[in-house]
Parts: C-alpha cells; sequence; structure tokens
C-alpha cells in the first residue's frame, strides 16, 4: 500500500501521467463524451497540483512535510498554470470543466427532480385527497360527547322541593385485580352493602372482571368502600331521582325510571322541561384518549339551575291526605281522593288520591296503587252535577231561582220510575221552590227543571261543558268521560231525565272540580293543571306553560244564585256537616250507584261525594271529595267526604289566612239554630 | 483565535465571505430556526406528558445546537485540508463505535434497531449519525483523487465504505444505509468516475437492499405496509396512516402554528423522524412548498458552491454536503408522505437528537467552508507563512 501511494512531493507530478489505470478511463470517456483529453489531463493534475493531504496509511511521514509540502506545490501549480506571479493569496481559477459541471449539475438535478416528486406528492395528499384525509383524521380525534345534565328538580308552591337528582353508585369487582382475598374483600364489604358475605362472594366467583355487586348506594357508603382502599373495588356514579316527600306526591309528581324517564305524573308530562336539554358537543380527543378543554362549550358547565314548580302545596296536601286516609279506614272504602282546585286559574292545590305508592320505591307498588283515579278513572257523579244543571236551566233562562216545582216523591218516565233518594220515608214533598230541590236534593224536582228544556238543547249544553272531552290537564294519563251520542240521547227521554241527577254520564273527578269552579268563579270553565312554571334561583319566573282562556258557561249572576242554593245545602241541607263557623261555604253532597263496567248497576257499591265552594261569598276554592265503595249504612256524601272536605277547607283557612265572613260566635249560633 | 468567531452570530469575518457562502449561512440558520420552532411546537405536549415539562426536548435540542454551533464556528474558520486531514481517522473511529452499537449491552435498543450508543458521562450517542460529515469527507478525498490511487487504496477504501454500510445494515437501519450508499453513489457521479462503474455499483446496491429486505421480516413489512398503508392500518400501516393524516389535515393552508391534532398522541415519533408531517399539517402545502424551496435554494447555492469549488475534492465535499443534507431531508419528506417506505431518518435541523444536530450543523459547515475557500475572499491560511517561507 505504502509502495503505491505517490509521495507528497513535487516527484508525484511526474508519475501521474504515467499511471496506467488513468491512461484507460481517459479513452473511455474521449470516446462517450467527444472528449477533451487535455482538458481532462488539467483537471486530474489539478488536484496533485494542488497538494491534497496524503491518505491514511502515510501519515507518519504528512504529518511533518504534508502541509507545507503542499501549500509549497499548489503555489507553484497556480503560478504555473495562471502564468501570474503568486500573491500573497491564493486565488486559483476554479478548475471544473464542462464535464464536471455536468456531473455536478446532475446530482443537482436529481435533488431538485426529488423536491418537485415530492411538491406533487404533497399536492395529491393535501389537496386532492386533503378532504378525505382530513375526514378520516377528525373521525379519530373528534368525540361527540353530550354532557351529563341532571334533571331539574320539582319544587312544590312554596319551593319544598318533591323530586330531585342526587348521586348514587353501583359497586363493580374485578377479582383479577384483587390484592386481597376475596374472603377478606367479601367480609368488608358484606356490612357495608348490607349482603352476606357468602353471597358477595358468590358473585365474585362469577368471572374476573366487571361485576356487578350492588346497585345505588348512597353517597356515605360509597365513600366508606372507597376507605377501604381495596383494589379491584370500583364504584360508578350515576344520578338517581329522590322523592323526599315519598309518596306524598306520588300522583303529581309521578316518577323516572332507571333510565331516568319519566313514566307518570309531571316526571312524565313534563319530561322535555324537567330533562334539561344539552346539545350534542364535539370534543377534540387527543390519542392517549384525553379530551382537550380548548373547544368545550361555554354551557357544558353553566347550569341554568331553573326548577319546576308546581302549585301544590305540601301542607295542604299532608292534611288531605290524612284525612282522607283516616275516612277511607272508618268507613273501608276502596279508593278516595281529594282535589282542591283554584277557582279563578284551575290551580290544583292539592291532588291525593288513595291507595298511592312511594315513588322512591316505584317498583315495589301494586298497579292499582299507581292509578291516579282521580283523573284516569270514570264515575258517574250523581248529585254533585245538580248544581250544574240549575245553572243550565238559570242560563238558558227556561227556570227561576224563584220557580216552584212540583216534587211527587217518585215519577215515571219511560216506564222506569224515578224516586228520591228518601222517598221511602219522606213520600212526596209538594211544591218546592229551585233552591229546596237543591238543598233536598230531590231527583224528581231536577228532572222537572231539566225537563223545561228540549233535550237537544240540554244535551248541547252538556257538549258545551266538555263533557265527554278531556280537560287538558297537565298530567298524563287523563281519563276521557262518557256521554251517550246525541242521536240515543234525544231519543228516549230517560236519557235526560237520569242526566238531571247525574247519572247516564261519566266523567272523572278532575272534570267535575273543573265545572264546579265555573259556578264558583261566575262562570268560566278554567283549564286545572299543577305546572306553575320554571323559576330561576332567584325565584323569578323564566317559563310559564300557556292555558287556554277559560271559556264561558254562565253569566255571574246565575252562578251567584247556584252558590247561593248550595250554600243552603251546607247551612240547612245534607251538607251540614261540612259547616264550618263564621264561614261560608256552599257544597252539594252526592251519594251515586257505581256503574258496572258491564252495564247497569252493583248492588249496594256507591261512590259518595262532596264538592264545596269555599268561601260562599268571595269564592277561591272548589273541594272535592269523593270515595269509592265506603262500607256501612250510614255511608253517604254528606256522613262521609263532608267531614273530610271540612278538614280540608280548615287547613285552607290557616294557610290562605281566610278572614272569617261573619263574627263566629254568632254565625254558629244562627247555623246550628235550624 | 477570536473568541467571538466561535459564536456564529458574532463572526467578525462574515462580512469578508463570499455571497454564497453568507447566503448558505443565514439559510442554514433560517432552517435552525424553523427547525426549533416546529419541534417546540411537535415535541410540546408529549414532553409535558412525559417529563412534566414541555420544553424538555426543545431544550435539550439547543444545548446541542450551541455545542454543534461551536463546532460550526470552528470548521468554517479553519482550513478545509486540516479537516480532510483527519477524515479518514475520524470516519474509522466512528465506524469502529457503529461497530459497538452491535455489541450486546453497548447498544441501546430502540424500536427493535440498535442504533444508539451511551458513552459513559456523554448521553446517547447515534454514531451512525455523527460519521456522516467524515464520509463526506473522505469519500470526497478518494473519489477526488481516484485517479491518482493505486488500486489497492481504492479497493481498500471501497472495503472500508462498504464495511460501513455492512455495519448501519446490521444495526439494522436500512435508511441510514440507503443514505450512505446513495451519498457515496452522488459523490462518485460527480467525481465523473465512468458510468459502468456507477451503473454496476448501483446494480449491486439494489441487490444487497433487495436481500437486506428479504431476509429481515420487520423491513419487509414495512415495504409491504408502504405500499398499502390502509391493508393494516392499525399494525404496521399505522405510522403512516397517522402521518398520511396529518399531512392530509393540513389541506393548502394549514391549521395554523401549534395547532396540529395528529402530534396529540396519534403519530408516533412525531418529534423525531416524522417532525415532517407535524409541519405539514400546520403550515399546509404552502408552507411544504416553501421549505421545499428553501431546500432547493440550498441545493443550487451547494451547486454553485461545487462549481466554484478550487479542487475536485472540494467540489465533492459541496456536492457531498448538499447531497447529505437535502438528500437526507428529501427521504425524510417523503417517508413521511408514503412516497417512500417507513424507515427511521431524522430531518436534518427539524428532528429531536443531538447526534443529527451536530452532524448536521458539521455538514453545513464544511459546504460554508469550501465556499469561503473557493469565493472572492480572502481567506486566512494562519500557518501558511511559517510553513511556507518562499
Amino acid at each position: 500500500m505504502t509502495r503505491s501511494l505517490p509521495p507528497a512531493s513535487g516527484k508525484q507530478r511526474r508519475r501521474s501521467p504515467a499511471q496506467s489505470g488513468r491512461g484507460r478511463f481517459d479513452l473511455r470517456r474521449v470516446l462517450g463524451t467527444s472528449g477533451r483529453p487535455p482538458s481532462t489531463r488539467r483537471k486530474l493534475r489539478q488536484p496533485s497540483a494542488q497538494g491534497l493531504p496524503p491518505l491514511l496509511p502515510e501519515t507518519t511521514r504528512w504529518r511533518l512535510s504534508a502541509t507545507s509540502a503542499s501549500l509549497r506545490s499548489h503555489s507553484k501549480a497556480s503560478s504555473r498554470t495562471r502564468r501570474r506571479p503568486n500573491g500573497p493569496t491564493l486565488r486559483p481559477k476554479p478548475p471544473a470543466t464542462e464535464q464536471t459541471w455536468f456531473r455536478l449539475l446532475l446530482v443537482w438535478l436529481v435533488l431538485v427532480a426529488g423536491a418537485v416528486l415530492l411538491i406533487l406528492n404533497l399536492f395529491r395528499i393535501q389537496v386532492l385527497q386533503g378532504t378525505e384525509l382530513k375526514e378520516r383524521a377528525q373521525a379519530q380525534q373528534i368525540v361527540p360527547i353530550r354532557p351529563f345534565a341532571p334533571r331539574r328538580p320539582i319544587v312544590d308552591a312554596q319551593g319544598n322541593v318533591l323530586a330531585i337528582d342526587k348521586p348514587v353508585y353501583d359497586l363493580y369487582a374485578h377479582p383479577k385485580l384483587f390484592k386481597q382475598p376475596s374472603q377478606e374483600i367479601a367480609d368488608a364489604l358484606a356490612p357495608l352493602i348490607s349482603m352476606p358475605a357468602a353471597q358477595i362472594l358468590q358473585k365474585f366467583s362469577e368471572g374476573e372482571s366487571g361485576l356487578k355487586i350492588t346497585t345505588n348506594l348512597p353517597e356515605d357508603l360509597s365513600r366508606r368502600i372507597t376507605f377501604l382502599q381495596m383494589d379491584g373495588l370500583e364504584l360508578i356514579q350515576h344520578p338517581q331521582r329522590l322523592y323526599p316527600q315519598q309518596e306524598l306526591f306520588a300522583e303529581v309528581v309521578g316518577y323516572v325510571n332507571d333510565a331516568l324517564q319519566g313514566q307518570s305524573g309531571v316526571e312524565y308530562s313534563q319530561q322535555t322541561i324537567l330533562q334539561t336539554s344539552t346539545p350534542e358537543v364535539d370534543m377534540m380527543r387527543a390519542g392517549d384518549g384525553s379530551v382537550l378543554p380548548s373547544n368545550l362549550p361555554e354551557e357544558l358547565l353553566r347550569q341554568d339551575g331553573l326548577r319546576l314548580q308546581l302549585t301544590v302545596d305540601s301542607r295542604l296536601q299532608r292534611i288531605a291526605r290524612a284525612a282522607l286516609r283516616d275516612q277511607m279506614k272508618k268507613y273501608h272504602a276502596k279508593r278516595g281522593t281529594v282535589i282542591v282546585m283554584d277557582v279563578q286559574d284551575g290551580a290544583l292545590k292539592a291532588l291525593a288520591s288513595e291507595p298511592t305508592y312511594d315513588p322512591n320505591l316505584y317498583y315495589q307498588a301494586t298497579p292499582e296503587s299507581m292509578r291516579n283515579w282521580a283523573l284516569t278513572d270514570l264515575y258517574e257523579p250523581g248529585s254533585t252535577f245538580k248544581p250544574i244543571n240549575v245553572a243550565i236551566a238559570l242560563e238558558e233562562g227556561t227556570v227561576k231561582a224563584t220557580d216552584v216545582f212540583q216534587d211527587e216523591g217518585q215519577i215515571f218516565v219511560s216506564g222506569w220510575p224515578i224516586q228520591n233518594f228518601d222517598y221511602d220515608q219522606a213520600g212526596p214533598r209538594g211544591a218546592q221552590t229551585v233552591s229546596e230541590i237543591v238543598q233536598y236534593s230531590s231527583n224528581v224536582g231536577m228532572v222537572h227543571i231539566v225537563r223545561t228544556m228540549k233535550s237537544s238543547v240540554y244535551y248541547s249544553w252538556l257538549e258545551k261543558l266538555g263533557l265527554g272531552k278531556p280537560t287538558g290537564i297537565d298530567l298524563p294519563f287523563e281519563g276521557v268521560g262518557q256521554i251517550k251520542t246525541r242521536e240515543q240521547f234525544e231519543a228516549d227521554p230517560i236519557e235526560a231525565t237520569t242526566a238531571a241527577f247525574g247519572q247516564g254520564f261519566s266523567l272523572t273527578p278532575i272534570q267535575l272540580t273543573q265545572l264546579h269552579s265555573a259556578i264558583a268563579n261566575g262562570g268560566r270553565l278554567v283549564t286545572p293543571h299543577v305546572v306553575e312554571g320554571l323559576y330561576d334561583s332567584n325565584g323569578e319566573l323564566r317559563w310559564q306553560s300557556k292555558l287556554p282562556t277559560a271559556k264561558r258557561l254562565f253569566s255571574p249572576k246565575n252562578t251567584q244564585d247556584v252558590l247561593a242554593m248550595m250554600e243552603k245545602v251546607v247551612a240547612e241541607g245534607t251538607g251540614k256537616p261540612a259547616q264550618i263557623p263564621g264561614y261560608r261555604v256552599a257544597g252539594k253532597t252526592g251519594t251515586a250507584q257505581k256503574a258496572s263496567p258491564n252495564g247497569g248497576y252493583i248492588p249496594g257499591a256507591r261512590i259518595t261525594s262532596f264538592v264545596s265552594i269555599f268561601p260562599e261569598d268571595k269564592p277561591r276554592y272548589t273541594v272535592l271529595v269523593v270515595f269509592d265503595e265506603p262500607q256501612g249504612a250510614d255511608a253517604f256524601g254528606s256522613t262521609v267526604a263532608a267531614p273530610v272536605a271540612k278538614t280540608v277547607m280548615e287547613a285552607l283557612i290557616s294557610i290562605g289566612q281566610i278572614p272569617p265572613s261573619q263574627p263566629i260566635e254568632s254565625s254558629s249560633e244562627t247555623q246550628t239554630e235550624p | 483565535m477570536n473568541l467571538r468567531s466561535l459564536i456564529p452570530f458574532l463572526d467578525p469575518s462574515v462580512k469578508e465571505w463570499s455571497l454564497e457562502a453568507r447566503m448558505l449561512r443565514w439559510l442554514t440558520f433560517l432552517w435552525i430556526a424553523i427547525g426549533l420552532a416546529m419541534l417546540f411546537s411537535a415535541s410540546y405536549a408529549i414532553a409535558d406528558r412525559d417529563f412534566n415539562d414541555g420544553l424538555y426536548y426543545v431544550e435539550r435540542q439547543l444545548l446541542w445546537m450551541i455545542a454543534g454551533m461551536v463546532g460550526f464556528s470552528l470548521l468554517v474558520n479553519s482550513p478545509l485540508r486540516y479537516v480532510l486531514g483527519i477524515a479518514d481517522w475520524g470516519m474509522l473511529f466512528c465506524l469502529g463505535l457503529i461497530f459497538l452499537t452491535l455489541v450486546p449491552g453497548l447498544g441501546t435498543t430502540v424500536n427493535g434497531a440498535s442504533r444508539w450508543l451511551s458513552l459513559g458521562p456523554l448521553p446517547i450517542l447515534q454514531p451512525s449519525e455523527l460519521i456522516k460529515p467524515f464520509l463526506v469527507l473522505q469519500a470526497a478525498r478518494i473519489f477526488g483523487q481516484w485517479y491518482r490511487l493505486s488500486p489497492v487504496v481504492r479497493l481498500s477504501w471501497i472495503g472500508i465504505f462498504a464495511l460501513l454500510l455492512v455495519g448501519i445494515l446490521l444495526q439494522p437501519n436500512l435508511s441510514t444505509t440507503a443514505l450512505c450508499g446513495m451519498l457515496l453513489w452522488l459523490i462518485a457521479l460527480a467525481s465523473g468516475l465512468p458510468l459502468t462503474y456507477l451503473g454496476g455499483t448501483a446494480i449491486a446496491g439494489v441487490m444487497v437492499a433487495t436481500l437486506s429486505i428479504s431476509l429481515r421480516s420487520y423491513q419487509r413489512q414495512r415495504i409491504m405496509s408502504f405500499l398499502n398503508p390502509w391493508a393494516d392500518a392499525s399494525g404496521n400501516g399505522f405510522q403512516l396512516i397517522q402521518s398520511l393524516l396529518a399531512v392530509g389535515s393540513g389541506g393548502l393552508f394549514g391549521t395554523g402554528f401549534g395547532m396540529s391534532q395528529q402530534k396529540l398522541f396519534y403519530l408516533p415519533i412525531h418529534y423525531t423522524d416524522f417532525i415532517f408531517a407535524v409541519f405539514a399539517e400546520e403550515f399546509g402545502l404552502v408552507g411544504c412548498v416553501l421549505f421545499l424551496l428553501l431546500l432547493v435554494g440550498y441545493a443550487t447555492l451547494g451547486l454553485r458552491v461545487a462549481m466554484k469549488a478550487r479542487t475536485p475534492v472540494h467540489q465533492l465535499v459541496a456536492i457531498g454536503v448538499t447531497v447529505l443534507l437535502i438528500g437526507q431531508s428529501l427521504l425524510n419528506i417523503g417517508v413521511a408522505t408514503g412516497a417512500l417506505p417507513t424507515t427511521g431518518l431524522p430531518l436534518p435541523f427539524f428532528s429531536y437528537g443531538g447526534s443529527s444536530m451536530i452532524a448536521s450543523l458539521l455538514s453545513a459547515a464544511l459546504l460554508i467552508r469550501v465556499a469561503r475557500e473557493s469565493g472572492a475572499e480572502i481567506v486566512a491560511f494562519p500557518n501558511r507563512k511559517a510553513l511556507n517561507p518562499q
């Protein structure tokens, strides 16, 4: 190797042209490129003249002499080739020839071609396929999420919470992650979740991950499980609907199922309002699964704090329900309901029906107890409908309040005997004013009053009252009353005859309350409702549903007359048990035979009811009390239902702070006298 | 030596440099600046997650850059012949390191390839990166003086070059092998070697590459996935698909600096070998074209320097550095955009990595030094008077 290397001295220049290899390559190049041997030679000689450091094997010598030698030789070469005296610096002419220029250009072209191809490829990717690739990228980067929004709370008129979301926890076990023996974990859990350790162990053995042990653990228990600090246990939080008043408002508020979907009551009918609707949000997600907070919508974590306020009053409801229960127990009634309605706007102040259920434990309730029958079930109103008939006749002008009718005690219409409830004891009552007919609840008298109208006119009035149509209450599953068709009704006089004392058609207790409210408020048919509206945390109304405008049925003068008659019922007639000292109460009892689903009437089964309007001089509330199948010979509207109505009205007096109409001492005396 | 000349921005001699030298210097700095900005954007999220320090990689890259800048300043102010004089030793030293990485226990294996070497107190080194400037110098020396060399010397060095390629290939590091092979081949092409030699070598190289691919299943799978990445989108094609999604998301104008979504843990190794995908996503086609224009401008300046160079060796150093920096960049971009098989090759001045940063800075310094020595500048040869009594 050393032998063949040129020494770093002037000697190499003399040797290099003679190198055999070089000559052969030169020839090739000449052939290939019509070359220029001189230029080639010059180019090849130049490097040697430049005196580059020799290659590795010669280093020992080079270290001492190479630099000086090369510089020396370089200056010599430069002075010779350029025929110029060498200056203090080196400014050699570039030695490149066309040949090397071409080769250098070729390398450059390779690079430029590469760049151009890459630009074309980038154009393809970023512009031609850009949209598609971006979509694909976003498919992995964007996750649509629906932010958790708690269901709005429901409160009563005073703001007492009736329904609210609370977090509860489901307990899952992942036995493959257990650090302690299964037995130890089961023993620790057993007292907390009130489940035998053996049963927990049994569940642990069902798999190695994702085993549901128990559900709906309250927050404090979940915290105690967390404090156990045992691996392999997982608590998953989810909201649960809590009804703090338990069964008190079950028929109004209703309940939600496991999926937090309303199933009855306001929870069902106001589902869209209660379920705060948060729109689906596209969230940017990083590759490791974390969500980027950059484009969170502003309203994501902001809750509006709105709550759904109802018109019902917990205090009144509690009293009404207690009275209802007592009376039901006393008379062994199957069912009972109390409805308190604000006569001016149809707002329900109380709606209690028995039996009922605890919405927190809705899954344990019987279908019968979950039935809000005041709303869903139809009944024949009986005598409680008589004041309505009187109002119709007065409004139609066929009867005046002062008119007198003969009460034979018993008449026959189309071959059917019609008699007063007390015909067997009292016999014919003789000449009776309209007021007296109402006061003594005379069936025969009512038939005479109604028959002053043509049945077609009377039928039109029943239609106008809304019989056979829903009231439009904002609670779900409202029953629709039944009424004969116009043809049937007009074909047989018995239809109008039975309707005169409230039989032969059916309606819901709610609808009857609505009709009596029309008597109370001067003749307007208001829409019953329980939803007041959405209120914010400052107590300001933010939303209210629009109720239909009340339809006018009767003139205030006529309703005034009917109210006076109904006051007489309480003051002197069947409604005496509802008397409240110092207050003027209008009312009407009702004791009707119970219609059988198979047609006709169930023997011995009756529905007793009492409807009252209070206070009579400035009506504010309608109270309807209905008992289904109370037992006992003394079970009448006056004995069973009226006392409950009285209790409710007494509660209304204290809650509504209603002043008495006359001095209490004197009024009680005058009323007890007759 | 003036200490100021160690700091590239304060080097007092710059005013006297040739136009090409000055332009190359500024283009290099611009390139580094863009690269650092991109590294900041690309690495912040992952550094924050892994080290709780978003600037972890940028700080280290800056330190490496400062170290590289010192070397850069020394090189642009040192006569090229000094560096050429130690090129062979430097290259053999790095070659030794490359073979050390193959020794089990010494090499640090990452992603199935042992390319890194921990040298005592020194952080992890990548000898296959550091060898690149020496390889350019040595190849320039050999091919520039080809006809002056005896066949034995030629064959010896060809053998050493081949050994180098084999060493890198055994790591295994197909991409660096390919880059070094192409580098050698293009330097040889520029040197004026006969086309028959070059053609033969090219065929041999392709055959070796084919053999390597067919022997190593992981390389073969990569090749396959490059041809149709969507066939195995969650496996072999994953890296390339994530890269394509990033590049494609950029569209015409990009998402804006720092706004890449794919860098958020979708695209693996996005702060090293695939940093261009982040760049393409953030700056779009417009940014990519501008960057490629910068590369073409750099290459054109390199070509001018080569054409003006005083000697064939200088010519080859200039064109070799150009091929090294620009060629490597183009290969990297080609990989990131799916035009080439997925291999690990850093993008000079962009990708995080000390070895790459230093090697690239030294290479750029070599090119600028050639430009200085061949331009109109009065280049100082410090020892000339002492050594040249004439």
